[in-house]
């Protein structure tokens, strides 16, 4: 089965697009979950930085 | 997060190569993302009053000067990953040789080599795109339209780059020789000239002010003074200075005055009283009385 995977560039591509959207979609609901706009705005470095 | 996702999916197809055009797309995603939270975080325009629609639009166009170039830096590098690329059956070459170099080892030497150090370095490189979609942005400015101009110019050079390379290697002839013509007689890596001039570019969008991750110099030196001195004060080490003094640091940022105070640490997120600039978590901390001075005897 993998190496039908990997012998075929569609699957390469359909893979990687999938890959990139799961990954896309758990960080925002991690993100938004955890109650967070930014990590590092949020921990107030943001501001610290800008004085 | 969503590395520890491609890292997985790396290790099921048993390619780190999965990893090569996320590289890419990331400041597209990251740049979509903090544009999305900047209208109002669930995709609507701030809390629907008008002052808040206008800050967000505002924000919204400076972003774009940022923005822009990120869509046309990810279709570049995500197109010309692809438009050769064979599929799964590929991996770059310096990821077998760690794979020989490192045997039963290679995983976790992916995971933080060729996955977690490339985002964390991505996620730095992208905090500018923070500071122009936030409301209160700065207008735009000289330096803005030159961090622009270096942007496109760079990614115009690294594209051109790579097309000349591309034609250089579908060349049967040039098998086994070194790439010397084009822009490439004139630089050794004009790709990788065209990639970190992306990323000087993008800084100097950003580096012009407003609200957001920008490094000044003169003001944060003042203040991590002011902290310090009122650390020490604090534990009676070195009285320098009392509270007063501290207080009369200028507060700037009309963002800062609407912060709450709170007595938990900037990182205790649990305490329900969110702190959010270290100098309101000093103020916050009760201090014991400076001793009179000059101290009277006996």
């Amino acid at each position: 089965m993998r190496e039908m995977i990997r012998a075929r560039r569609g699957w390469g591509v359909l893979i990687s697009a999938a890959t990139y959207i799961v990954a896309l979609v758990t960080a925002v609901l991690v993100v938004r979950a955890a109650g967070l706009e930014h990590p590092l705005a949020d921990l107030g470095w943001e501001r610290w930085w800008r004085r | 997060m969503a590395t520890v996702v491609v890292f997985a999916v790396s290790v099921l197809v048993d390619n780190s190569s999965i990893y090569d055009s996320y590289w890419g797309l990331q400041p597209l995603a990251v740049a979509g993302y903090y544009v999305w939270t900047g209208w109002g975080g669930d995709g609507s325009v701030g809390d629907g009053r008008l002052a808040a629609r206008t800050a967000a639009r505002a924000a919204s166009a400076r972003a774009d000067r940022g923005d822009g170039p990120c869509i046309l830096y990810a279709l570049r590098l995500t197109s010309n990953f692809y438009r050769d690329w064979p599929g799964l059956v590929k991996e770059d070459f310096r990821y077998k040789s760690f794979r020989a170099s490192t045997g039963r080892g290679y995983w976790p030497v992916s995971f933080v080599g060729i996955h977690l150090f490339p985002t964390i370095m991505v996620y730095l490189g992208c905090l500018p795109l923070y500071g122009m979609t936030r409301a209160g942005a700065a207008r735009f400015g000289w330096l803005d339209g030159l961090g622009a101009a270096v942007m496109l110019g760079a990614i115009g050079l690294a594209f051109v780059a790579d097309e000349q390379m591309r034609l250089f290697r579908r060349d049967p002839r040039n098998r086994g020789r070194i790439m010397q013509s084009g822009l490439w007689s004139r630089s050794r890596h004009p790709n990788y000239l065209g990639e970190v001039s992306t990323w000087w570019g993008l800084w100097a969008v950003r580096r012009r002010g407003g609200s957001g991750m920008v490094v000044d110099r003169r003001r944060g030196g003042r203040h991590q003074l002011a902290v310090r001195v009122r650390q020490r004060s604090h534990d009676g080490a070195a009285p320098a200075c009392d509270a007063r003094r501290v207080q009369r640091v200028p507060r700037s940022d009309p963002h800062a005055a609407a912060a709450p105070v709170g007595r938990a640490t900037p990182f205790d997120r649990a305490a329900g009283a969110p702190v959010r600039h270290l100098r309101d978590y000093f103020l916050s901390q009760s201090l014991p009385t400076p001793a009179p001075w000059p101290p009277t005897p006996g």
